[in-house]
């Protein structure tokens, strides 16, 4: 591990960092899924009573 | 009195078919769950104890008659973003007939020291003897650090291998598996569905599963595990059973080793182009898990502290899909029975749990596909029927029954009348089973003139999960006649593309 290049160390380190960053993006992707679904129990209850 | 024993007996009935019909609720509330967990996915993951680790790699590759793909395979393989002398292809040629050992051969050649042919001479007895053999040897000297099990005919992306390594580095991960992709590059309508259900059940299943604690299956045509790992699973995997990637699986996590998905590690794999192959696939996979789910039968649901696989929420989530197509014909029998009794909660049974399956399969869906929107975009048809067409329309009566029972009827000047509604609520209700038998007939019909047609429609109206719960059937009732378990190789032609 330590004779990998400094830079090649460091892009990973980098990699490592955005790969864990853009994990949260699940938060407002199941946010979008859960309004999609509050959406059509609106209709369902506003339009169907 | 007489009056008073029916009514005594009609309600024993109805608690009983009540029971049945909640079972169907089971596998719903199971999918929630299990998907309500991906977003912890975002604190609840490896990658703080992920770092740069390039371990030397010995890649294990099991051919039999993969002369068509194995040299592109090689080559992609050495063109890796690894260091490359880091890094030993082993093709492990169980006594192909085609032109694989000159191939590779050619390769090892092309790629001194970096490629290496091993020949079985006498082959056939399946993927995991095939395997056995390379990792025999490859043992033999202590150059491996890492072992990656792969297939012939995967792709893997440039940097997929480097991001799982990383993980490697911490001690306590036994193994790592990757995203594999849906990649054939002749995509037909059931490739796709097979990328949605990919999609599902791993970019979006198995971080679930990590943030559960305990991955169900590491992927067979992506693998790595570290050597001391591979060398406390006895340096070979399991033959006796045809889920031999699920048992190296659980073993390494029984021994207390993590098992690590990373999504970011993309491997693209050619999957079967008709419906019958997939059939012989799954069914291979869903007699394997019979087989899992009776070799572990004493770590289900008894948590322990060594590992997650017996936790209640684990067991659920693999309880719900292997006894998925059982809970929906229980589910239909249920609803069925209430209906003939007359019973008065019927139809509220019956929309409560086709609304939570709806709100269920929407919330998955909307999820599921934002965790690959390119191959989801390629595949909007497939997501929009994944359930099936019926199954949509199922859905639609039990969320608006007005609608189709009265407004749609209206627009053209008709009522339907109460018999009418009575036969269309039976059709309603045995519609799950019947779905399940409309997947065996797009099988059965695909060989025929009218197949390329009918079968396609057939998946489409029933539903992919239909068909997949139709082979998990067909697994339960091989299994209860003691069919003959043989390992079916699923035919490959090299159509994947990166």
């Amino acid at each position: 591990m330590s004779s990998e290049p400094e830079e090649l160390q460091e892009a990973v380190r980098r990699e490592i960092e955005q790969d864990r960053r853009s994990e949260f993006r699940l938060i407002p992707q199941a946010v979008i899924a859960l309004t999609v679904v509050a959406a059509i129990v609106a209709i369902r209850l506003l339009l169907f009573p | 009195m007489t009056a008073t024993l029916w009514d005594v007996v009609g309600a024993i009935v109805a608690v009983i078919c009540l029971i049945f019909v909640l079972t169907g609720i089971i596998p719903v509330l199971a999918a929630a769950y299990s998907f309500l967990a991906i977003p912890l996915f975002a604190f609840r993951n490896h990658y703080a104890r992920a770092r740069p680790y390039f371990p030397r790699v010995a890649i294990v590759v099991p051919a039999w008659n993969e002369g068509a793909v194995i040299g592109a395979s090689i080559d992609r393989l050495m063109s890796l973003d690894y260091p490359k002398d880091r890094l030993r292809i082993y093709v492990v040629d169980d006594a192909s007939t085609d032109d694989t050992p000159d191939v590779v051969r050619a390769k090892a050649d092309q790629y001194p020291g970096s490629v290496w042919h091993l020949r079985r001479e006498k082959g056939g007895e399946g993927k995991a003897h095939t395997l056995n053999y390379g990792i025999r040897r490859i043992l033999e000297d202590d150059w491996m650090q890492a072992l990656l099990i792969m297939d012939a005919d995967v792709i893997y992306l440039p940097e997929s291998l480097r991001r799982m390594t990383r993980h490697l580095a911490d001690p306590e991960v036994g193994a790592v598996s990757a995203y594999i992709r849906e990649g054939s590059g002749d995509k037909n309508y059931l490739t796709r569905f097979i990328g949605v259900e990919y999609i599902l059940s791993q970019p979006a299943a198995r971080r679930a599963q990590n943030v559960l604690g305990a991955q169900a299956c590491l992927a067979g045509g992506a693998q790595l595990h570290s050597r001391e790992n591979l060398v406390a699973l006895g340096g070979q995997v399991d033959t006796t059973s045809l889920a031999e990637d699920t048992i190296t699986t659980f073993e390494t996590q029984l021994r207390g080793r993590r098992v690590v998905f990373e999504p970011h590690a993309v491997v693209l794999a050619e999957e079967p182009g008709s419906v019958d192959a997939l059939w012989k696939q799954r069914l291979r996979w869903a007699r394997g898990n019979v087989s899992v789910t009776s070799r572990y039968k004493k770590i289900w649901f008894r948590p322990t502290r060594s590992h997650r696989l017996g936790t209640i929420s684990f067991g659920v989530v693999w309880f719900s899909l292997w006894l998925l197509p059982a809970a929906m014909v229980l589910s239909s029998i249920g609803l069925l029975g209430l209906l003939f009794l007359h019973s008065p909660i019927a139809d509220t049974v019956f929309r409560t749990l086709w609304i939570w399956a709806a709100c269920t399969y929407v919330f998955v869906l909307v999820f599921g596909m934002q965790t690959d929107p390119a191959l989801s975009r390629r595949c909007w048809r497939e997501v929009l029927c994944f359930p099936g067409i019926v199954n949509m329309f199922v859905m639609l009566t039990a969320f608006f029954p007005l609608l189709v029972e009265v407004r749609i009827p209206a627009l053209f000047g008709a009522t339907i009348s109460p018999g009418a509604i009575f036969v269309f609520t039976l059709c309603v209700y045995v519609w799950v089973p019947f779905s399940m038998l409309a997947a065996l007939a797009a099988r059965r019909v695909e060989r025929t003139r009218a197949g390329r047609v009918l079968s396609p429609l057939l998946i489409y109206l029933a539903g992919y999960g239909s068909l997949l719960c139709a082979i998990t059937f067909d697994s339960y009732v091989k299994e209860l006649r003691h069919a003959e378990s043989k390992w079916d190789k699923t035919v490959k032609t090299g159509r994947v593309t990166a």
